[in-house]
């Protein structure tokens, strides 16, 4: 299944099997800006700036839980691995912990100094990543809250999006400069640079894809000229783009397990693309 | 995974110091035991009334509640439960414990019954029934089939859990001269599981080996205890009695919670190493524990504190030198059970007036990861700056340039993990992942939103219908409004 969240107030589900839209879930008062899964793909949390947090059930298409406490725009979400803890960023430059089960907000990190544009978990949820505007990526503990380390360079472009490799040893970090980094966080060091896209003005959302036998890894992003890049991780060259939509590319995701390809766009569409001919 | 970014000397040594927080068990529960599983994410917390709680301990709200039929009024689950079996614990859960597979929850109540839970779905998925109270239940390390029930007063049995299958350990009870002493025993695996311990109240301890319960070694926890007239002396006043064994995380060390103290003792060939003892009041010790592993072990690292309760206090000594570093008193209620959390510097104590307090570690911020160009220094210091340190070299600039991209050609690796972290956390495949359960507020908003939906499509087609009716909701939407201004006359 993938899920879309749309500025039009509603988060759509559709079933990968036949390319259908399985359930629409409305019911927030603004647009939303993120959607995550919950690790058991029973639920999905989506945000809002109607600067709520909502869970819902897939299965029966309902509401059941609302995470009030923000008090600007939502902009990113993310569940942690054990789906028990959901962390949120906000424009008003905070992240915040809650408790998937009560909805009680269980911690606020003054993050940034600018509005959060994303937060991520690492793989056993120990560890949360936030990117910002103000050009910084920050590396938090999960239990106690405390800040670990702080990512920048000379020059410090806003982030767009963050994520974890899957073992949580680099962070890859979009950012508004045409730039993708991949830092080695415990060194502080950026391992490499992925660049040749444009990405100016959107908050665009690159990820991390690779084959089943996770022996060909690569980057994907989307971009500000309608294309879809992949870079290959190790050498950081282009290996193929794809004119994809007939606007900038949003935000793209991979599915490891059936090799698809999920990208969305300002054109008002999402498509679904099969990599197996790399 | 964040144990290469954590300040190691914040937690080198690090002990709970103050009370952190405090787990609901709701009204009239006291927590009589406690038990974390293996990574420390759930704590089991076994209740005066039979019932188990189990905390998920990342939000510290309750995640399920283990209890039989004579606990709840509501229909009984759908799921097919062995008869038998439904009614629960229905007195005081004295100890539980983990399976391997993190899933499945042990628990020995002083109602002769032992519980299989299966704690995901809350239901109980087997019960044994002893012949009298049970004091402590352990699961074998090694094998999630092999059980050690340790009943009051009789010798401990290892049972299969699959055919339930009993053996009693092949201990004679000790005859006395005295009456009216009860001769009880305890029991416990050490960490690999190959041997259990057993001790008695006499101060003596017999190792046994698992596989076939040959004896491996027999001796007294004091040497003075050979001499026969010392002996019945330690019986009568009960001296020597021994109420617990237990292992040091790496399992290089145990203690025996005896008399009225704590004595450590080397795995390895059973040496005497300290004694723990509180000097003023030299009163008994409830409970005692090791400390959990707060930091990559290295060769011979082990568990650095050893913890104990007493009264309302809990006492932690340094292991290694038996030193006493800190005492903890919280209420004025006494304590009844304590539990170190397996990876970090926090414990868990619950005491007779139904709180569950978290003791933790106040740490410091630390400040200089929020801007990693800066460092924290303890006092001020005075900087004399180079001749030519802030002028600009765009050279030298370009040529840094060129090394970064030189860079980075090194490998990268994204899926493999570093080999001493996975050792140190087991990545366990079982997650309980939570059951959302919809907010009442959230149910009577959307309820309230399809009343009002439903409401605005009433009133548009019966304002159609009834042209000359004038009494409206005006508090339902404009449209409705705008319909009805061009009914009215002008």
């Amino acid at each position: 299944m993938a899920a879309s969240a749309s500025s039009d107030m509603t988060c759509a589900i559709y079933n990968l099997d036949d390319f259908t839209c399985k359930v629409v879930l409305r019911g927030h008062k603004m647009g939303l800006s993120d959607v995550c899964w919950s690790s058991d793909s029973k639920y999905v949390c989506t945000v809002s700036d109607d600067t709520t947090i909502r869970i819902w059930d897939v299965g029966l298409g309902e509401l059941l839980k609302t995470f009030r406490g923000h008090n600007h725009f939502v902009t990113c979400a993310s569940y942690n691995p054990q789906s028990n803890l959901v962390a949120s960023g906000c424009f008003d430059e905070t992240v915040r912990l809650w408790d998937v089960r009560t909805g009680n907000c269980l911690k606020t990190l003054p993050a940034h100094s600018d509005p959060v544009t994303s937060v991520t978990f690492s793989m056993d949820g120990t560890l949360i990543a936030t990117g910002s505007y103000d050009g910084l990526c920050r590396i938090w503990d999960t239990s106690t809250g405390q800040c670990l380390k702080t990512l920048m360079d000379d020059t410090s472009p806003a982030i767009s999006h963050v994520q974890f490799t899957p073992n949580a040893k680099y962070l890859l970090a979009s950012r508004m400069d045409d730039k993708i980094k991949l830092w080695d966080y415990s060194v502080s060091k950026c391992a490499k640079t992925y660049q040749g896209h444009v990405n100016k003005r959107y908050c665009l959302i690159g990820t991390i894809g690779y084959s089943e036998d996770r022996k060909k890894n690569w980057i994907v992003s989307g971009s500000e000229d309608h294309y879809i890049y992949f870079w290959d991780i190790e050498t950081r060259q282009v290996i193929s783009t794809t004119l994809a939509h007939d606007g900038v590319v949003l935000a793209v995701d991979c599915n490891v397990e059936k090799q698809l390809l999920a990208s969305c766009s300002l054109d008002n569409t999402v498509k679904i693309w099969s990599y197996n001919y790399e | 995974m964040n144990l290469p970014l954590l300040d190691v000397n914040e937690y080198v040594g690090a002990f709970p110091e103050i009370i952190e927080d405090q787990l609901d068990l709701g009204n009239y529960l006291t927590g009589i035991s406690l038990q974390f599983n293996s990574r420390g994410t759930l704590l089991a917390v076994g209740c005066y009334d039979g019932r188990i709680v189990v905390f998920d301990f990342e939000t510290r709200t309750c995640c399920a509640k283990l209890k039989g039929k004579h606990h709840t009024d509501k229909k009984p689950e759908k799921q097919t439960i062995p008869s038998g079996v439904k009614d629960g614990h229905t007195q005081l859960v004295v100890s539980m414990s983990w399976f391997k597979n993190g899933r499945h929850l042990l628990s020995a109540g002083y109602d002769a019954k032992l519980f299989v839970w299966d704690v995901l779905e809350s239901v109980p998925i087997k019960c044994v029934t002893f012949k009298s109270a049970l004091y402590r239940a352990y699961v074998c390390p090694k094998d999630d089939n092999l059980v050690l029930v340790v009943p009051t007063y009789e010798v401990p049995v290892l049972m299969k859990m699959d055919t339930e299958e009993q053996i009693s350990l092949p201990i004679t009870k000790h005859d006395y001269t005295q009456k009216k002493k009860h001769d009880y025993m305890i029991a416990n695996f050490d960490k690999t599981g190959d041997h259990i311990y057993v001790g008695n109240s006499l101060g003596e301890i017999v190792i046994l080996r698992t596989k076939d319960l040959t004896q491996v070694k027999k001796f007294y926890i004091d040497d003075e205890l050979e001499d026969p007239n010392v002996m019945s002396k330690a019986i009568r006043k009960n001296t020597y009695a021994i109420k617990q064994i237990h292992f040091s995380r790496q399992g290089r060390y145990f203690m025996v919670n005896c008399g009225l103290s704590i004595r450590l003792f080397r795995v390895e060939d059973c040496g005497f190493e300290v004694e723990f003892k509180d000097m003023v009041t030299n009163s008994q010790f409830i409970t005692a524990s090791f400390s959990g592993l707060t930091i990559i072990p290295d060769s011979d690292w082990d568990s650095d504190f050893v913890i104990a309760a007493s009264g309302h206090c809990l006492y932690i000594w340094d292991r290694a030198t038996g030193s006493l570093q800190k005492m903890l008193e919280g209420s004025k209620d006494n304590l009844l059970s304590m539990e170190w959390h397996p990876l970090r510097p926090i414990v868990v104590s619950t005491t007779t007036g139904g709180v569950a307090h978290i003791w933790g570690k106040n740490f410091n911020e630390m400040w200089s990861a929020f801007a990693p160009d800066f460092e924290e220094i303890e006092n001020n210091e005075v900087y004399l700056e180079r001749e030519d340190e802030f002028d600009m070299k765009e050279e030298e600039e370009e040529m840094e340039n060129m090394q970064i991209s030189n860079q980075e050609n090194d490998h990268i690796d994204i899926h493999g993990f570093n080999q001493s972290l996975t050792n140190l956390v087991e990545f366990s495949e079982f997650h309980m992942y939570p059951k959302v359960v919809k907010d009442v507020d959230d149910a009577l908003e959307s309820y309230m939103e399809a009343f009002y939906s439903s409401m605005k499509k009433k009133t548009k087609s019966s304002s159609k219908k009834k042209d000359n009716d004038f009494i409206h909701d005006y508090s339902s939407e404009d449209e409705y409004y705008d319909d009805d201004y061009g009914v009215l006359p002008k």
